[in-house]
């Protein structure tokens, strides 16, 4: 594509966003070469281009740490709150002492460019899917942050969209890449203790509006693209305590704690079950919710949720309050329990600490950098060792079980349809419409 | 049994004493409690008695006890004498469900029994039986905490505890649900209120078998603001009975408070539910079904409505909350659900709140029917709800609200009409197709995507045939949509087995001039339609087309079904270039394929060392036990590759593997064969018939003394009990003193292979003690006793004991340096002797060591005592090398006499260093409880040792003495400082300006009270993606260089004297010293100056400076103002 063109189809994008007030319809149909295989064979020298979309808490977190790799060029920047956009724009410069580094608040200008490799992604829940099957359109691989989607349909999108255009995925569950976390799934892979028939998931509990919190529902920042920022979820009216890290307490962009932990939790019970890829059988639950009167946070505070899966176990998760040994990933076998959090690991008995695995037993993927392995496999185009598939799974237990929760009874899953059996509410509760004009 | 019974039955005549002696000098129940019992019970039984009742009353509390069971005993054996409707019997021994026993009675009665699991079959049988021929089971209020394990039981009853929101101390609403029932006649009112814990029951078929006939009222809502109150508490039973064979249960959960015991109305309801359990009372028991409509309180729905009428964003969602729970509650029964759903249509209908409708719109996404379609679709038609209903009307399956969507299509602009396309494509609205054919055209880009996107979703016939046709001759901009669309549209033919629409679809898409993502997906497309030879597909793309594709071919290969033919492209991989060859190889490690396998063994051979390598990882991935060999050769004499076949021959799999590798030994060449015993080794090789043992056995008597030692480590991991005696036949034979001390290790880990076992240690002692006694040898005789002391039976003791006033001077000292390796302490007497009356030195030092050893070794001696024997072993110790073992051991104690023992050794100057090292380690365990006396001596060690590490643990642990101390609490504060376009950590904001305009505030005090030396930023400025400045003055006596330690959440820049000192720009949480940067103090007043950024979620920070060895330095001063 030449520069000519380049330049006219920029143009007349810009003249489509004017055209209606958010733009087009539905994603972006950008098409372009992957830079890395137009040049040839890739080369260690050969630097990956990337770019960020998010770059709030945790994106700034991701940005920083790739802009420590050597073998990144960090090309181009993306927020739709211009403060955090030009300041993450002003990181990067001062990093490489240029200038060089663009600047986008709509990602869709920045899935234009025609120069990347990668992207990382670090937006709030209910954009996930949305802008990582943009960029999977686009043919970039992508660092995208958990929980994989806002919910399971849209998981589904996302991951048929990385398969179909063949991009690398890796999701920002970091814990497998801690040693400790490897270890304490390979003591249970291996059989260490005996037949496990539960797993408790321990998180936190949800948020409750802190009573000395301010409530300003003022005007919106200015530097603050809103209606983007709302994007494909009902339109809410703007506040701050709803809005960039808050957004999570509030059912209409996230599942609050069950999807903000157990995105990492639950993934570490499936890696140590070994059901990465498998679906629970059916689901029961229960919460506490928030009174509503703070109007903002509807996520629930206490909750338990139970699953049965085909391989014979139970996955009981739960706020820290309600398992036995709190935050966490705790197995249960017939011959002791390894309980594994961030501190580290423990085991009953307490050898196991102490066991080797063996190079005939099941040796887990080892990454000890997870932003490494991401682009490794840029490289190498094997999977991550947290592929979208495996994150959708990780968090679907939770949103199963935030369904099950609502409506108070026992839940049968398809894992192949991913619909609930004989039941129409529940499936109707799996989805959401999405605001007009987003679409996948 | 006899005997069991009999104690059983003197239990029982004594409990029965007790009680029958003066019920009411009951320990709990006073007198007064007795007569108002008395007073509120019935006078006569509701139905007189068919015959004669007798009544176990069950107290055993296995968990929690309740303080109301004397009550209840005292209630029921009151209300037998006062109606004498029954007679009683007492028992808390689970003897009593002894089958002659419960012959003797009518019924049972659980009283608040907590936790029983009927461990014994006998008795869980018994008590089905019981009930099941004809008797009776009344459980009052903790009687349904118990069947957590045993189903059939929870069922029995009815369910078990699952929480109680409705604790005692509270009054709750309770609604008798049959007020005409036989068991209920004595409750004056169909609703009261009442202080009692109730409990939440998880129902174990509880309404198919009962008929519950008082509930706690779900409607109340005293008892749904409850705390912990879930939002499916609806269905609440209290009391219910049932049939169960020919017998029959009642249960009721009152029963918590001992007040309930002198409320007349509940005593009524126990008396009647007793009659019934005991058959003399006939009751209606047929289950009733749980009415959804009786759990809804419709006036205070209509109530929530009213006042959602008003609803604005960012008020209180208290009244939604209580109408989506009430609408969820009420889908589950469809009449229940249609007048609910009138009024929420009737809601959308009136001139209530846009906001608030547009909550009851997503509630009728989830829950609205067909009956709803009508009023949405009016509100299509109005900008401020067109969103809401369209949400609405894409969740409502039912065909009308497709008929909605159709027309407004049609009639609707912007984004409204685009929001109405996009949900005709998710509802897949195949009736849609014309019309969204037209739109295809649309002016409006955004509306045509719309339709473009929303055929492509469809992906009928019709809808394809129209996509393809608009392709085919659409304006450049409009192919991108287009093709999306009918990838799309592909993908879903291909779900559908409608391969060859798909194929021909996928083909078109992968034209050349198409973009790589659209490229890539259809040639994937193709590959899974799998109709052409796709392996000369992907052959073709390797070997002519763009690099990116060539890349994706290894994920498209990656991807597809274990089964499906790869042949084509596993016999083209010779022809394609390395990269290509090294990526394909990386991902079939998923196929063990013969043609594959043999295609990686010639692959391992290419000129290019990234394909080597990618080659010998599939060996070993999918190669079997005729790749052994080969793999062996290649890491013996293959210097390059050696690493990589080593690595594989390791990973090799399955179950012929480990013999065919120990089958090879025999034959093969020196460097090979130890590959292959190596391979064994670090394959842990299971040996399940002994023959790989075996084979090593052999290869350990080879002539070659590497390969024999290389055997012998081997079969330190493969080895078993069952070669104990031929390892030991081994060190008979061996003069090799390494051999020698390899056998040792050998023969000790074969005999605690697979776990130590008495057994195995008594059968392997006999077995080296024979040789023992065997051979004359006297180094064999050595390293036999070296084998005994580390199995450590008991019965070598003796032997080894023995050994020590052998003559032999060698033998002798043998044995006591195998004593001194016994696992556990019982050879420390014997140790001790040798110390005391031993002149010979070698042997004293082996006692010595082996002694201390075993001192601390024992965990059952209390440590003062411990650190008692230290003291007495330094004064048995003739040396100061003795005197140094001591030490050495007493540095593994952990008590505080232990550290006051070391710390008067530092005064012996040929000790020091010894001491040195005890007092610094058991500093570690005793600075916690003795911080003053710890430092005094740490610090004696900081300046005195010549140690470097152990002064650095000495400095550490003052430092963790310190803590907490010397931290600066005087700041000067700036700030929060933001910018919109800077990177906020290296921007300079006013404070790092020369002009010094920067407003400055004192901190007037401590900003986190928990840990007083941080200061918290969050709580003094909030904020994120901000920084702030903290600054101080510092007066130093004189020039001097000192240490700055800092700790920041996150970054932190540092300036003395305007000068940067230090910059780091972390992510991380505050700890103390994280930084420690070297700074010049100049003589009088110093600035200080840091700042803070944050990047999100808390921030702080804290410093102080300390001597470059990290101690206080007095002389320091700080003030707020330069003066």
């Amino acid at each position: 594509m030449s520069t000519k063109n380049q330049d006219m189809n920029r143009r007349r994008f810009l003249k489509n966003m004017a055209y209606s007030s958010i733009a087009i319809g539905g994603l972006p149909h950008i098409v372009k070469a992957r830079t890395l295989g137009r040049q040839g064979a890739v080369s260690p020298s050969n630097k990956i281009n990337m770019s960020c979309i998010g770059i709030g808490g945790m994106g700034t977190i991701n940005m920083k740490a790739f802009l420590d790799k050597d073998d990144v060029q960090m090309v181009a920047v993306c927020d739709l709150d211009k403060v955090h956009a030009r300041r993450a724009q002003s990181t990067v410069n001062y990093r490489y002492k240029n200038k060089d580094c663009a600047v986008y608040f709509d990602f869709r200008e920045l899935l234009q460019r025609n120069d990347l490799d990668a992207v990382m992604i670090a937006v709030p829940d209910h954009w996930h899917a949305l802008i990582a099957v943009a960029a999977a359109r686009a043919g970039l691989d992508i660092y995208g942050e958990k929980p994989l989607a806002y919910n399971i349909p849209e998981g589904r999108a996302l991951c048929d969209a990385v398969q179909e255009h063949g991009v690398v995925w890796q999701t920002g569950s970091w814990q497998r890449s801690e040693r400790h976390f490897r270890f304490a799934c390979e003591l249970v892979r291996n059989g260490r203790i005996g037949e496990v028939h539960t797993v408790y998931v321990g998180l936190p509990e949800g948020h409750a509006f802190e009573e000395k919190q301010k409530r300003t529902s003022g005007p919106v920042p200015e530097e603050l693209d809103y209606d983007m920022w709302v994007g494909p979820a009902a339109w809410t009216p703007y506040h701050e305590e709803c809005c960039h890290f808050n957004f999570r307490w509030n059912t209409n962009f996230a599942a609050g704690a069950i999807s903000d932990w157990g995105a990492h939790h639950l993934d570490i019970a499936n890696w140590g079950m070994g059901t990465e890829y498998s679906s629970p059988l059916d689901v029961t639950g229960s919460a506490i919710y928030p009174d509503g009167d703070d109007g903002l946070y509807d996520n629930p505070l206490q909750y338990k949720f139970e699953c049965t899966y085909a391989e014979g176990f139970k996955m009981i998760g739960a706020n820290a309050g309600q398992v036995p040994k709190g935050m966490g990933a705790h197995f249960i076998g017939t011959e002791g329990w390894v309980h594994v959090n961030r501190g580290g690991v423990a085991a009953e008995p307490a050898s196991l600490l102490n066991s080797v695995i063996g190079p005939g037993e099941i040796n887990l993927y080892e990454s000890n950098d997870h932003y490494a392995n991401f682009l490794e496999c840029v490289r190498s185009r094997k999977l991550t060792i947290t592929p979208a598939e495996v994150a959708h799974h990780a968090i679907l237990p939770g949103y199963l079980g935030n369904i099950a929760m609502q409506l108070g009874r026992k839940l049968r899953w398809d894992g192949k349809k991913e619909q609930f059996i004989d039941d129409d509410t529940a499936n109707r509760m799996l989805t959401r419409p999405l605001r007009s004009p987003w679409r996948f | 049994m006899k005997m069991f019974m009999k104690s059983f039955v003197c239990s029982l005549v004594a409990a029965v004493f007790l009680f029958a002696a003066s019920p009411a000098a009951s320990a709990q129940v006073t007198p007064e409690q007795v007569e108002k019992i008395k007073q509120a019970l019935p006078d006569k039984p509701v139905k007189k008695p068919k015959k004669d009742r007798k009544l176990l009353i069950f107290t055993l509390s296995k968990t929690y006890k309740h303080d109301s069971i004397p009550f209840a005993s005292t209630a029921f054996t009151l209300m037998s004498e006062k109606t004498g409707a029954f007679t009683v019997e007492l028992s808390n021994d689970m003897a009593a469900f002894e089958k002659a026993n419960l012959a003797r009675f009518d019924a049972i009665l659980l009283n608040n029994t907590t936790s029983l699991t009927f461990d014994n079959p006998k008795y869980r049988e018994n008590l089905l039986e019981f009930v099941k021929n004809g008797k009776g089971l009344m459980g009052i209020h903790a009687a349904s905490d118990n069947f957590y394990t045993w189903p059939e039981a929870a069922e029995l009853i009815g369910g078990y505890f699952d929480g109680h929101p409705w604790v005692g101390n509270g009054t709750w609403q309770v609604k008798v649900d049959e007020p005409g029932h036989v068991c209920n006649k004595g409750f004056s009112s169909a609703s009261f209120r009442l202080s009692d814990e109730i409990y939440r029951i998880k129902q174990f078929n509880l309404r198919k078998n009962s008929r519950v006939i008082v509930s706690l009222d779900p409607v109340a809502s005293v008892n749904m603001k409850a705390e912990g109150v879930r939002s499916t508490d609806k269905d609440l039973p209290i009391s219910w009975l049932r049939d169960y064979g020919k017998g029959r249960v009642f249960y009721c959960s009152f029963g918590h408070n001992p007040a309930i015991y002198w409320n007349k109305e509940i005593l009524a309801h126990y008396l009647a539910g007793l009659q019934f359990a005991f058959g003399d009372l006939e009751a209606e028991t047929t289950p009733v079904p749980f009415k959804i409509g009786s759990a809804l309180d419709f006036d205070e729905f209509d109530k929530n409505l009213a006042s959602l009428a008003d609803y604005k964003y960012g008020q209180s969602l208290a009244d939604h909350k209580d109408i989506r729970e009430f609408v969820t509650f009420a889908s589950q029964d469809k009449k229940v659900m249609d007048a609910v759903e009138a009024k929420l249509i009737s809601f959308l209908q009136s001139d209530a709140s846009v906001d608030g409708k547009q909550l009851i719109c997503h509630l009728l996404a989830s829950f609205g029917s067909k009956k709803s379609v009508n009023t949405l679709s009016k509100m299509l038609y109005d900008s401020s709800t067109v969103e809401m209903a369209r949400f609405a009307l894409e969740g409502i399956q039912d065909a009308s609200a497709g008929n909605a969507l159709r027309e407004a299509a049609l009639k609707l602009h912007g984004d409204a009409q685009v929001g109405v396309i996009n949900a005709l494509g998710n509802r897949k609205d195949e009736k849609a197709v014309s019309e969204l054919s037209k739109l295809m055209n649309s002016e409006n880009i955004a509306v045509a995507d719309a339709a473009i996107t929303a055929l492509g979703k469809i992906a009928n016939d019709q809808a394809i045939a129209e996509l393809k046709n608009a392709r085919q001759k659409s304006a450049a901009d409009r192919r991108p949509a287009l093709t999306f669309s009918l990838l799309n549209a592909a993908d879903q033919l291909l779900a559908q087995k409608k391969i060859t629409e798909a194929h021909a679809i996928y083909k078109q898409l992968f034209a050349k001039q198409e973009a790589h993502p659209i490229r890539y997906a259809a040639l994937r497309g193709i590959v899974q339609c799998n109709v052409d030879d796709t392996g000369a597909l992907l052959i073709e793309v390797l070997r002519n087309d763009t690099p990116a594709l060539r890349q994706g071919v290894a994920m498209i290969v990656h991807d597809l079904p274990a089964d499906q033919d790869i042949r084509g492209i596993v016999a083209a991989l010779p022809s394609l270039s390395a990269a290509d060859q090294a990526r394909l190889l990386g991902v079939m490690s998923a196929r063990k394929d013969a043609e594959l396998l043999k295609m990686a063994l010639q692959l391992s051979k290419s000129d290019d060392a990234a394909v080597r390598e990618a080659a010998f990882e599939l060996i070993g991935k999918i190669g079997d036990e005729n790749t052994v060999s080969y793999l062996a050769e290649v890491a013996a004499n293959n210097k390059d590759d050696a690493t990589a076949a080593r690595k594989a021959l390791v990973a090799l799999s399955g179950d012929q593997v480990d013999s065919k590798i120990a089958s090879l030994l025999p034959e093969a060449q020196k460097e090979t064969r130890l590959q292959l015993i190596n391979s064994l080794r670090m394959r842990r090789a299971f040996d399940k018939d002994g023959k790989i043992a075996e084979m090593l056995l052999q290869s350990a008597m080879d002539e070659d003394a590497s390969i024999r030692l290389a055997s012998l480590r081997a079969l330190q991991n493969i080895a078993d009990a069952r070669q104990v005696e031929t390892l030991t036949g081994l060190l008979l034979k061996t003069s090799d003193e390494k051999e020698r001390s390899t056998l040792e290790t050998t023969i000790v880990a074969a005999v605690q292979k697979n776990g130590i076992t008495e057994e195995k240690n008594q059968s392997a002692t006999k077995i080296v003690m024979n040789a023992y006694t065997q051979t004359k040898d006297s180094e064999t005789r050595q390293s036999c006793m070296m084998v005994l002391a580390k199995i450590g039976h008991d019965s070598s003791l003796p032997v080894l004991t023995k050994a020590m006033s052998e003559s032999d001077a060698a033998l002798k000292t043998a044995a006591i340096r195998a004593l001194s390796e016994w696992p556990n302490d019982k050879p420390v007497q014997a140790l001790e002797g040798i110390i005391r009356d031993s002149d010979n030195v070698l042997d004293r030092s082996l006692a010595m060591r082996g002694y201390v050893r075993m001192l601390g070794a024992s965990s059952e001696r209390p440590e003062e005592q411990t650190a008692g024997l230290f003291e007495e072993a330094l004064k048995l110790a003739r040396n100061d090398s003795e005197k140094k073992m001591v030490l050495s051991g007493l540095s593994n104690q952990t008590s505080y006499q232990a550290f006051v023992l070391a710390k008067t050794q530092l005064a012996v100057p040929a000790l020091r260093d010894e001491a040195e090292i005890a007092v610094v380690q058991i500093a570690e365990s005793t600075l916690g409880a003795h911080p003053e006396e710890v430092k005094a001596v740490l610090q004696q060690i900081l300046a005195e040792s010549e140690n470097a590490t152990l002064k650095e643990d000495a400095q550490r642990y003052i430092n963790r003495i310190e803590k907490f101390e010397g931290f600066i609490t005087l700041w000067q504060l700036s700030g929060p400082y933001t910018h919109s376009t800077a990177d906020i950590f290296h921007y300079e904001f006013p404070p790092e300006k020369a002009d010094g305009n920067a407003e400055w505030t004192n901190m007037t005090e401590i900003s986190d009270k928990t840990t007083p030396w941080l200061v918290n930023m969050t709580n003094i400025y909030g904020g994120s993606f901000c920084a702030g400045y903290m600054r101080v003055y510092v007066w130093s006596e004189k020039e001097r260089e000192a240490q700055l330690e800092l700790g920041s959440n996150d970054g932190i820049r540092a300036w003395l004297n305007d000068k940067l000192i230090h910059s780091n720009d972390a992510s991380r949480g505050v700890t103390p010293a994280d930084d420690v940067v070297n700074i010049n103090l100049n003589k009088g007043w110093n600035t200080l100056m840091l700042k803070i950024n944050q990047t999100g979620g808390s921030w702080g920070a804290c410093a102080r400076i300390r001597s470059l060895e990290g101690s206080e330095i007095k002389d320091l001063k700080y003030q707020l103002e330069m003066k």
